[in-house]
């Protein structure tokens, strides 16, 4: 993350794509430990849904709350955070940053919201 | 008796105001004897809504401990009907990465949304990653459909 132009505001420029890797860091936390739980989630839908071996008797849930769409995430964090060591300007690092964390809340939110399609 | 939860959200709410944005929010709460039984699920989930009523700040998932809960304070957690239908709100709070302890809030609310039973647990070990609190509010649901008026959840 070495300053390579400055341009305006350059210490705002490193604290909001500092905040963003850091979002983007508690929303693989938060994925982790919900395909942690897929046990958990498993035993529910197996009362709910007897007849489904699908997760929640969803392809999505069934799909993305798994260790192959966590891998998937883990490696998008891992890219993320080797694009800050490219060579890329601050104002490009903040706008990719941005467009990671909006797939990253895109993934969590299709596979967590079906979890709880029973409860609403 | 055990309680375990299970909550997940997705928004843009600010702990300890009123102000935000809440994507989805979901919960179970899992009541169970002992280790030894299988438990009983109540959930609550709630959808796009505006205001402090539910969510998180960006994203959150939390899966917790069993918890173990005294029934001589508690004893309305023994009971279907205290909780099935009614309106009840579970608040987790606390910054949490991957593991580490969150504090547990759950409060069941009355036909006059005033507060009737709470129960509150700190330092909780849980498992997941929220940056702030994840709030959800809602009416409770019987997750395995076998509500029956009254039946009891404790021994």
């Amino acid at each position: 993350m070495a300053n390579r132009d400055p341009g305006r505001f350059p210490r705002l420029k490193t604290l909001c794509n500092l905040l963003l890797l850091l979002l983007q860091l508690i929303t693989l936390a938060a994925y982790w430990g919900m395909v942690s739980a897929r046990p958990s989630y498993m035993a529910i839908s197996q009362e709910l849904y007897p007849g489904s071996e699908r997760l929640m008797n969803s392809w999505l849930a069934d799909t993305l709350v798994s260790m192959s769409a966590m891998l998937v995430v883990g490696v998008v964090f891992v890219l993320s955070v080797a694009k800050e060591f490219a060579g890329l300007g601050k104002v490009r690092r903040i706008q990719l940053n941005a467009l990671t964390l909006v797939v990253l809340l895109a993934m969590l939110y299709l596979a967590a919201s079906p979890l709880y399609v029973a409860a609403g | 008796m055990e309680m375990k939860i299970l909550a997940s959200g997705v928004g843009a709410a600010i702990p300890k105001t009123s102000i935000g944005f809440n994507l989805f929010s979901g919960v179970y709460i899992q009541l169970r004897r002992s280790s030894a039984e299988k438990p009983q699920v109540f959930g609550i989930a709630t959808g796009p809504e505006i205001g402090g009523n539910s969510g998180t700040l960006i994203a959150g998932h939390i899966e917790t401990a069993w918890m173990k809960i005294d029934v001589s304070k508690h004893a309305w957690l023994c009971s279907r009907s205290s909780l099935v239908g009614k309106l009840g709100e579970i608040e987790l709070k606390g910054t949490l990465l991957f593991s580490g302890s969150v504090d547990v809030a759950f409060t069941i609310y009355d036909a006059n949304n005033e507060a009737h039973f709470s129960l509150s647990r700190v330092q909780v070990e849980s498992n997941g990653g929220q940056l702030a609190d994840t709030k959800v509010r809602g009416v409770i649901k019987d997750m395995m459909g076998q509500t029956r008026s009254g039946s009891m959840l404790c021994g």
